[in-house]
């Protein structure tokens, strides 16, 4: 029983967390949108999401994940994919480099503060998942086709 | 703020509101029966029995077959299950770092794969991928660290 009621309030804290990051998430994208503040936003990061097979609308989506957990990000990205602005092997590629590295601050600290030492695991994961992005974004840019595709 | 730019600062503001409740009242369709399930797989023998089955590969990575639970909960349940259990170890610095590298890639699979299946991008190919490297980072590691 007192499992139960644990696990209702995990699940209870975990929703008022989610809609506590993601509205106000949302939020800022519509304004930043709105007042064309994304483009400065992103604009340091632009040649290296290109260089990694990313497109600006990506970018968004990528930082908030990598700050603030897969879920998070993803939730930008289904936001943004519900309006048709990131799609297809987009999509794909922003998953996989979530997937591999997000909530780097939480995730790292979660051990850090069990004696593991957190400036090797978070240079190690980023290292990680910039190669294996990097990879999966040649290999899937390998043809004209898909090409087209990434770009769409 | 002129009359024009506070129009757009609240429409704006509005908008994303709105794609924010409904970006939350998505996640949520899929998090809230996802949790439960999990909550009840950590009630079942299955983790027991995957780590069992983990065991023999831990110390490819340097690591104390004893840590196969906590790689496998992590895997399955989330990171704060596997502090929990890596707490009440006595594992070393080292060791401890391999472990968080390999949990850091693949951990709360069960809800994660279902968030990426939620943002449909292909959680069949980013679910192994991220097994993988995190296995294949943990035993580099172990090489590399002295």
């Amino acid at each position: 029983m007192n499992y139960a009621i644990d696990t209702f309030w995990g699940l209870i804290s975990l929703l008022v967390k989610m809609f506590c990051i993601v509205v106000p998430l949302m939020v800022l994208l519509e304004i930043f949108r709105e007042f064309d503040l994304i483009d400065k936003i992103t604009r340091p990061l632009k040649v290296p999401a290109r260089i990694m097979g990313f497109y600006e609308e990506s970018i968004y989506p990528l930082l908030a994940g990598i700050i603030f957990g897969l879920s998070y990000g993803g939730g930008v990205l289904i936001g943004e994919s519900d309006s048709g602005r990131i799609k297809g092997n987009q999509k794909f590629l922003v998953a996989l480099y979530l997937g591999l590295c997000h909530a780097v601050f939480e995730d790292t600290l979660i051990f850090a503060s069990l004696g593991a030492n957190g400036t090797i695991v978070l240079t190690a994961r980023l290292i990680v998942a910039n190669v294996v992005v990097g990879a999966v974004s040649l290999f899937l840019r390998r043809d004209k086709n898909n090409r087209k595709e990434i770009r769409a | 703020m002129e009359p024009v730019l506070r129009r757009r600062f609240i429409d704006s503001s509005g908008l994303g509101f709105k794609r924010g409740v409904n970006v939350f009242l998505q996640l949520s369709a899929i998090m809230i029966p996802v949790y439960i399930a999990t909550a009840i797989l950590k009630l079942t023998p299955v983790l027991d029995y995957v780590s069992g089955l983990f065991e023999p590969l831990m110390k490819y990575a340097g690591l104390p077959g004893s840590s196969a639970i906590a790689l496998v909960t992590g895997t399955f349940v989330n990171l704060y299950a596997a502090a929990a259990i890596v707490a009440g170890l006595d594992m070393t610095a080292r060791q401890l770092t391999i472990l968080a590298l390999i949990l850091g890639f693949s951990h709360s699979q069960i809800m994660e794969t279902a968030i990426v299946g939620k943002m449909k991008a292909r959680p069949y190919i980013v679910m192994p991928l991220r097994v993988l490297f995190g296995l294949f980072s943990g035993f580099a590691l172990h090489l590399i660290l002295p």
